[in-house]
């Protein structure tokens, strides 16, 4: 425990006036033309670059802004802090460095603003190092393909839409659709697995209560630990906003670069889109569609493109993204959502209509695609996904006639009440992930038809106790299984007998 | 004895003992006709109904008795599988009892654990909100020390310094604006 | 439709015109009639503060030298031969100003930068890099 100590203080003191220097020389300085809606509008710094810091002095202080507007006769600096403290007529001084924020282990666990300050009311951060928030991406030769798989423990996103390490893979849908149950669900994983990922989510313009809320749940899964929340919420500048994102990706960075792996959620994309279009409006930027500036492309691809796969040569980490999009009355056609899907590695398209039929989560598995797909799968859940995949694609095609009942042939009877199954199977409550043993038994069972004569509302309970069953009966099967290899003969022995036990229970009349 | 010798006298008087012995050959032949028809209706309605009421009795009696050996013998098979089928039942019990007190102290020793580290944790949390605690108070000591210096600086220095001591520090300042 | 012209062009023009020998009092009338006609006499002072600027850049500095207390002649020639150095300006003219709450030393300003070697300058950045 630290304590007060007057010797110390005063040595603080003394230390510091000693460290004086008389002049710093020559220094370029500007003055505030004027100021509104977040910008200030300066003369003079003829020598500043492009997202430069500065410093506007105020009467109540220093207020940090960046040149993100170099024009002939003024620069455009949006400011990181409340413009109501920068009046006309205020000086401006150079930083003389780029947009940093601070990066390391020390952020784990914390909720911070996208300058690192605390936002949990916590000790104040302290890091040895500083991450870049404005950086390009690893080029080509520094990068490895996508073979590691990143376990998100919902099954249908595991055995249909497999994520990888180093992928970026979009979560696309309607509001109030389960975008973020996902990536919760992903975070709480990453622990359960105890797979050493470090999670980031980025909080972009997202409700002070939900942000709230969502440490709530990660401190109460024990997630916490391994996790840095980057808030900002509606009521911050919109530069905050803007930023938000790159200084996360940022702190990701410093992880992936250390050999390490993180995985960054961006919720969501779209406010951020429109925050860098109030931002450019206010800049007096050329609006171009939907009143987008014309560089809202660029804006999320170098983003994006920093979550990448090291090559074994620069340590072997990862970046994974999962960005969230929103979008209106299931349009995925719209400027922003095509945008980002032509950037990202695949989608997970959540419906409403799904989502309100019991079917959570609500992925649709016709528009959902993972451009990586069986090289970030364990073989386990590879060797069984194939038949899951082609029983639902089946039952989609026959979904029209599943109303006809007893009018159908036998076949496409039999592929209906699979597909029903296979549908049932894939429901899956919130927070409950499902380990790699748990999605293998699970798929094999209903996949090999052990499971055709429970009843389809049955088929979850029947579920629950084969794998409590398996795991009281076959507890060393399971543990191999779970390392994620094909099944051998005497797992696939014991899944069928246990299957057949389960499925004698729970026989429709 | 005396029939006989009577029979045998009377048989040397042929006539007279069939007369004696009161015979009607044709009442005997009567009878005797009356007697086999007597004897044919017997076979033909009631002796094949009687055998036969004798033959289902003796059937049934036979049944029965397989019957109830069949019983018997079932009963012992049942008794055998029941035995078995409890001996079956018990071990799996035994098994399952055993699994699920295995799965209990196992339960037990995470949960132990889960608290000690819950623990540990909130000791933890509760060490580092002091010692914020401590910084803050700090800080503000270390602000508050910085404005008292500064306040009295400036009060002392505006006394202190005159045109000539004034002129030196420009000397001072633009060398080492040079240096710079 | 006219082009509006940046003031920096507008200055870059002055500062050329008056470097060559133009009478300044033409220029500025010729300068006074553009903005009245473009309506832009509002940003008057932010082009006297570029023509400054291009003036500089062309070896004709404008300082202003501010100080607790009057400046002796060694100190003057001094910062004049500091200014010479640092900018590379032949033609150097210097305003002076006293200003007590500097407590000593002294503060140099000329378009676009500044040379704070003042008292008041030190303590206020032991107040801001040092505070907690």
């Amino acid at each position: 425990m630290t304590a007060i100590s007057v010797e110390e203080l005063s040595k603080d003191l003394r230390d510091a006036i000693a460290g004086l220097e008389s002049t710093e020389g020559l220094e370029k300085v500007g003055v505030v033309v004027r100021v509104g809606d977040g910008v200030a509008w300066i003369q003079g710094l003829y020598e500043a670059s492009y997202n430069e810091m500065l410093q506007i002095e105020t009467a109540s202080g220093v207020v940090e802004a960046f040149a993100l507007n170099l024009m002939e006769d003024e620069i455009g600096a949006v400011l990181l802090g409340a413009d109501q403290r920068v009046s006309a007529g205020d000086k401006v001084r150079l930083k003389g460095t780029i947009l940093s924020v601070p990066v390391g282990p020390e952020l784990l666990g914390r909720v911070v603003d996208p300058l690192g300050r605390p936002l949990d009311g916590g000790l104040p951060i302290k890091t040895k190092t500083f991450g870049q928030v404005e950086r390009n991406a690893i080029g080509v030769m520094g990068r490895k393909s996508v073979h590691e798989p990143l376990m998100t423990g919902i099954m249908a996103i595991d055995t249909m839409f497999p994520i990888g390490r180093g992928q970026r893979e979009l979560i696309i849908g309607d509001r109030q659709t389960g975008k973020t149950a996902i990536a919760i669900d992903t975070m709480i994983n990453q622990a359960k697995q105890k797979t050493g990922v470090v999670n980031i989510y980025v909080a972009i313009g997202q409700k002070s209560s939900k942000v709230a809320r969502l440490v709530e749940r990660l401190k109460k899964e024990g997630v916490m630990e391994q996790t840095i929340v980057v808030a900002t919420s509606p009521y911050d500048p919109a530069s905050l906003l803007y930023i938000a994102p790159y200084a996360a990706t940022a702190m990701g960075e410093y992880f992936r670069d250390n050999s390490g792996h993180a995985l960054m959620i961006y919720d969501d994309l779209t406010k951020h889109a429109v925050a860098y279009r109030q931002m450019s409006l206010l800049l007096r930027r050329p609006p171009g569609r939907e009143a987008y500036p014309g560089d809202v492309f660029y804006l999320h691809s170098r983003l994006l493109e920093r979550s990448a796969k090291l090559s074994d040569a620069l340590g072997g980490g990862s970046l994974t993204a999962l960005p969230i999009i929103e979008t209106q009355a299931g349009d995925i056609s719209a400027y922003i959502p095509t945008n980002v899907i032509s950037i990202t590695d695949g989608q997970i398209f959540l419906e409403t209509d799904l989502f309100y039929q019991g079917i959570r989560p609500a992925i649709s598995a016709g528009l959902s695609v993972s451009r990586v797909g069986g090289d970030a799968q364990t073989k386990g859940i590879k060797s069984v996904s194939g038949n899951l995949k082609l029983g639902l694609a089946q039952f989609r095609e026959l979904a029209s006639f599943a109303q006809f009942g007893s009018d159908l042939d036998d076949a496409t009877k039999a592929q209906i009440n699979r597909g029903r199954r296979l549908t049932e199977l894939l429901k899956q409550p919130q927070y409950q992930p499902y380990s790699i043993w748990q999605q293998i038994a699970s798929v094999y069972t209903v996949t090999n038809g052990l499971f055709d004569d429970v009843k389809p509302e049955k088929v979850k309970q029947a579920q629950a106790s084969l794998l409590e069953k398996l795991w009281t009966e076959h507890k060393a099967d399971m543990k191999s299984l779970d390392k994620g290899d094909k099944l051998t003969d005497d797992q696939i022995k014991a899944i069928k007998k246990v299957a057949a036990q389960i499925a004698k229970g729970f026989e429709e009349a | 004895m005396e029939i006989f010798r009577q029979f045998a006298e009377s048989g040397s008087q042929n006539g007279g003992l069939v007369e004696m012995l009161g015979i009607d050959w044709q009442m005997l032949l009567f009878q005797i006709v009356a007697f086999l028809v007597m004897l044919g209706l017997l076979a033909k309605f009631v002796y094949p109904w009687l055998i036969k009421s004798v033959d289902d009795r003796q059937k049934r009696i036979e049944d029965g008795l397989k019957s109830s050996e069949k019983a018997q013998a079932e009963a012992a098979n049942a008794e055998k599988r029941i035995a078995k089928l409890l001996a079956s039942a018990n071990k799996e019990a035994g098994e399952i009892i055993a699994a699920a007190k295995a799965e209990a102290s196992e339960t037990l020793l995470a949960t132990e654990e889960k608290s000690r580290q819950l623990a540990d944790k909130i000791t933890k949390t509760a060490r580092e909100q002091i010692d914020n605690d401590i910084l803050i108070a700090k800080n503000a000591l270390h602000n508050e020390m910085v404005d008292l210096v500064i306040t009295a600086t400036e009060k002392v220095t505006s006394r202190i310094v005159t045109d000539k001591v004034n002129n030196d520090l420009v000397e001072k300042a633009v060398k080492e604006a040079k240096r710079n | 439709m006219a082009v509006r012209l940046s003031r920096r062009n507008l200055a870059s023009y002055y500062a050329e015109a008056l470097v060559n020998g133009t009478s300044s009092k033409n220029l500025a009338r010729e300068l006074a009639a553009y903005l009245i006609e473009a309506k832009r006499t509002k940003e008057l002072p932010l082009i006297i503060d570029d023509i400054e600027h291009q003036l500089a850049c062309r070896g004709s500095l404008s300082a202003r030298l501010t100080s607790a207390h009057a400046l002796n002649e060694a100190s003057r020639r001094s910062v004049i031969d500091l200014l010479r150095h640092k900018t590379g300006a032949s033609d150097i003219n210097i305003k002076e100003s006293i200003d007590e709450n500097l407590l000593g030393g002294l503060k140099i300003e000329f378009i676009g930068n500044e040379l704070d070697m003042t008292i008041s300058r030190q303590l206020s950045k032991l107040k801001t890099n040092y505070k907690k």
